[in-house]
């Protein structure tokens, strides 16, 4: 009376409703806890999930109960080697420990932090509210490619360096198989005879049997014969040679620089610079889509350029005028580093608009006369209240759309909207 | 004979069927047919996170269980349970795929036929959960807060969900049997009821349109009567029942998380019973299938050794469960088998009867608190070192009421028994009154017990979430001594 089943290959996943649920509630508190992980963490970190403490008292699913501490309590415990009657023990004060008790079940403060791990995903949706992030993949430019070689099973040329062992040693067995099958079946059929000869000789004990000396004699040579043209048949043949075979195939270039270049002057507060970092982490999350392997460089500049590390770029304090060519040309000088062949390149300027002077003109014209061949893409993005800066009216005259893109943020909000109008097809 | 670590299905259902020969022999217990599925550990954490029911309605609180279970195993902080039993018919035992060949013997001894004879044999759970319908029943719950999403949204259903939730503590009739869970005539009863509060809406309407009459006061200057008549400990029941701005649906879904808290009564009243008869039903069978020769000697070692585990007692901590209930069966198996001059002078009813009809009594008519009081020996208590002590509100010394002596006996049987009673553990709330005829304001009091105090701050956030069904003022009285209403605590 009794049943027994195999329940292991039933839906696993049972629980992913309810998490969800879960995080559909506290949507608004992980919001906050995200957009401070969002602050802390480098960019890179970011395109990972996440773990979130929340407080449990945040989560807390309230029900009436006792206040701890309050009127006559009275306790049994076990264990006890030392108390006698009427004895008496001194009580903590209320709420930590209450003499040698336990804790009260429910006293929901003393809890640990509830933590969980968010993936990735969750953490990019709740960062950027729910706007999906893979629909936006630009279609238009087109993959530069590179030639590589691919493997495509064996051939009976080559150089020994690419010799196939294993594959080489089957073709070796099977034509000593099919060359010595012949012989071998001979000899083992003269074996035989031999042996039948030798063995009716010694029964019959008399060794007058005028033919059998002869015939074993013939024999013997047989079998000599037989094995000899064995051992001609070689254990390796240039027949048998096989070498692995390589074609050419076109393969997208897989690796891919991305040059964050941001002024850092002190006009640009940590509130810009938010903007700038979710800005500049979503077109990182677009190029890791995108490549294998993608390489971050940070270059800050005020009147003076240089390439600096994750922190220094969105939390270090410069001071200082602005000129944005000096940036520009650093760009460039670091595009050298990289060879062409095997990068693509991309540049991500953010910046508040300020360029005085001929700043502006001679930057825009930088851009577009000395790193158009070395980028593959350029975006600019304006910060705060200055749509029609100065830098952003003289690169608007170089922007094509093909080669530089721009988008203009002034708070948080709009900062996806303004990453998908430039991936937008135009 | 049962050897190795490693099993196939078919060393389970031997197992089964040998545990299943012996505790016939032995007990002789009627159950209710066993259905064992092997699960892995993921299986495991969802079933955890459902508080054990394979199918549940969808709510966060369960995948806040879920993610909490999950981190504690990921992060080696603590084993998965080796398995979870149902109430339900037939009783469904999760066994984990991991688990060696004699641990699942272990558990098969355990689940199948320690807590399965609770669950088929105690008063409790035959009257109050039915086992037979909740299967069904969890069908229907789910399929119906979904619907419900689907028409209302998911964050209505919630909304009522979290409210009701707030609440299931005191979702049951303390005092009064329930009726038969049915999840047909459940479904019936619904569009039954649903038709009932529309027309009754109708009606409502009308009669507040209707003129005042025209001898006497309007009905909202003259005393009305009280209602309810008497006070009302299902703080669920009434919301449902009367609450004057709940939708039909929220009705139902208030319907729903009381049914599950009635199902669920009966494991909270009987914890040390239930684990302890599962506890000294293993220990049992394991050493009947040893002794038959039926288990080798490494896998009953082993099986000791985790049931040592099991009813390890840390000295000056809380009661494990486990613990006190296997040593208070243990010493009744002692009493029946060979009692001593004390034992028949204390337990006479008890001393020298055949076990199996002592433990019969013992799990079906008795729930924790009952149990201990009648069945806690001195040995017992000798054994565990039990001692009581107490003290008054503010008191900045415990004193110590008893210890393991034959004086201190009863003082620490009664004590403990009392711990395990349901009013040391949930505040006892009512219902005191419903303005019905004016101002519709809920007036719930709060009996306190020994003095102590209700925790207002938690108080406060479960009647913000009671007003989400209720709409109107509700207050919160603590009852004093003597006559009178009480004193007001709360408003929300």
């Amino acid at each position: 009376m009794s049943t027994l089943i195999d329940a292991r290959h039933r839906g696993r996943d049972k629980s992913a409703d309810n998490r969800a649920r879960f995080l559909r509630r506290f949507r608004g508190l992980l919001r906050t806890k995200v957009a401070e992980l969002a602050r802390q963490r480098s960019i890179r970190d970011s395109t990972q999930g996440a773990e979130i403490e929340l407080s449990p008292h945040d989560i807390s699913e309230p029900r009436f109960r006792h206040r701890a501490g309050t009127g006559s309590e009275s306790r049994v415990l076990p264990g006890n080697d030392r108390f006698t009657r009427g004895q008496k023990i001194p009580r903590k004060p209320q709420g930590d420990g209450q003499g040698q008790g336990g804790r009260e079940p429910g006293e929901g403060d003393s809890e640990d932090a509830f933590r969980f791990v968010l993936t990735r995903d969750e953490y990019l949706a709740i960062l950027f509210d729910d706007l999906e992030l893979p629909r936006l993949l630009r279609t238009q430019q087109a993959d530069i490619t590179e030639t590589r070689m691919r493997r495509a099973g064996y051939t009976r040329q080559g150089v020994p360096g690419t010799l196939a062992v294993p594959r080489t040693m089957k073709t070796s067995l099977a034509r000593r198989i099919a060359l010595s099958g012949a012989l071998r079946e001979q000899l083992r059929a003269a074996r035989e005879t031999l042996d039948a000869l030798e063995k009716t000789a010694s029964t019959t004990s008399s060794g007058f049997n005028a033919s059998d000396p002869h015939e074993a004699e013939r024999l013997r040579a047989h079998i000599e014969e037989l094995e000899r043209q064995l051992k001609t048949v070689p254990f390796l043949d240039e027949l048998d040679l096989r070498y692995r075979a390589s074609v050419p195939f076109q393969l997208p270039r897989t690796a891919a620089v991305m040059i964050c270049l941001m002024d850092v002057s002190s006009s640009m507060d940590e509130d810009l610079k938010d903007i700038a970092k979710r800005f500049f982490l979503l077109l990182y999350l677009f190029l890791e889509r995108k490549y294998d392997r993608v390489e971050l460089v940070f270059i800050r500049h005020t009147d003076d350029a240089e390439e600096c590390d994750e922190r220094e770029f969105f939390h270090g304090t410069k001071s200082g005028g602005t000129r944005v060519l000096a940036g520009l040309q650093k760009v460039s000088e670091i595009a050298g580093r990289y060879e062409p062949a095997n990068w693509n390149l991309y540049l991500a300027q953010a910046s508040d608009g300020d360029a005085f002077g001929d700043d502006g003109a001679r930057s825009a014209q930088f851009l577009s006369e000395n790193l158009r061949e070395r980028l593959r893409f350029a975006v600019y993005l304006g910060v705060g209240n200055e749509e029609n800066s100065t830098l952003a009216r003289h690169y608007r005259s170089v922007a094509d759309g093909q080669f530089l893109s721009m988008a203009h943020a002034i708070n948080r909000d709009q900062v996806y909207p303004a990453f998908r109008a430039l991936f937008l097809p135009c | 004979m049962l050897s190795g670590t490693e099993w196939v299905f078919s060393d389970l259902q031997r197992a089964h069927d040998l545990c299943a020969e012996h505790f016939d022999r032995i007990f002789g217990f009627p159950l209710y047919e066993n259905q064992l599925e092997i699960i892995c550990a993921e299986q495991m954490l969802d079933a955890i996170a459902a508080v054990g029911l394979p199918v549940h309605y969808g709510h966060w609180s369960f995948g806040k269980a879920f993610l909490s279970s999950q981190r504690n195993y990921l992060a080696g902080r603590s084993p998965l349970a080796y398995e979870i039993v149902l109430n339900t018919r037939p009783a469904i035992a999760y066994l984990m795929e991991t688990n060696t060949l004699a641990m699942q013997v272990l558990v098969i001894a355990h689940a199948c036929f320690g807590h399965n004879a609770v669950f088929a044999n105690n008063y409790l759970f035959k009257e109050r959960s039915h086992a037979d319908a909740i299967l069904d029943y969890c069908v229907f719950a789910r399929d119906y807060v979904r619907r419900c999403e689907d028409r209302y949204g998911i964050d209505r259903v919630e909304e009522t969900l979290d409210a009701a939730h707030a609440l299931q503590d005191h979702g049951i009739d303390r005092y009064q049997r329930p009726t038969r869970l049915d999840s047909k005539r459940e479904r019936d009863a619904q569009a039954e009821r649903m038709r009932a509060a529309m027309a009754a809406n109708a009606q409502h309407e009308l009669v507040s349109l209707r003129p005042t009459s025209s001898q006497g006061e309007p009905a909202m200057f003259s005393k009305p009567e009280r209602f309810p008549a008497e006070p009302h400990d299902n703080l669920l029941y009434f919301i449902e029942k009367h609450s004057p701005s709940l939708e039909p649906w929220q009705r139902e879904l208030v319907r729903i998380v009381r049914k599950f808290a009635e199902y669920f009564h009966p494991q909270r009243l009987t914890k040390v019973l239930n684990e302890g008869f599962a506890s000294f039903t293993h220990y049992t069978l394991l050493n009947a299938l040893h002794e038959a020769g039926q288990l080798s000697d490494s896998n009953f070692l082993e099986t000791m050794e985790s049931h040592t585990s099991v009813i390890r007692q840390a000295p000056y901590s809380g009661l494990n469960p486990y613990a006190l209930g296997f040593a208070v069966f243990k010493d009744l198996r002692r009493i029946c088998e060979q009692p001593d001059a004390q034992d028949e002078a204390l337990m006479p009813g008890v001393a020298g009867r055949p076990l199996r009809e002592v433990a019969g009594e013992a799990i079906s008519q008795y729930r924790d608190d009952s149990f201990l009081l009648q069945y806690l020996t001195p040995r017992v208590a000798r054994d565990l070192k039990l001692f009581a002590f107490s003290a008054d509100a503010g008191a900045t010394e415990w004193n110590v009421d008893a210890v393991q002596d034959l004086e201190g006996f009863s003082v620490v049987r009664s004590q403990l028994a009392r711990h395990y009673q349901l009013d040391q553990q949930v505040p006892e709330i009512e219902v005191f009154d419903f303005a019905r005829a004016n101002t519709r304001a809920l007036t719930l009091r709060y009996r306190p017990i020994a003095g102590r105090q209700l925790d207002t701050e938690a108080a406060t956030r479960v009647m913000r979430h009671v007003k989400r069904l209720w709409n109107f003022p509700i207050r919160m009285l603590e009852a004093e001594e003597g006559a009178g209403s009480g004193k007001l605590l709360l408003t929300v």
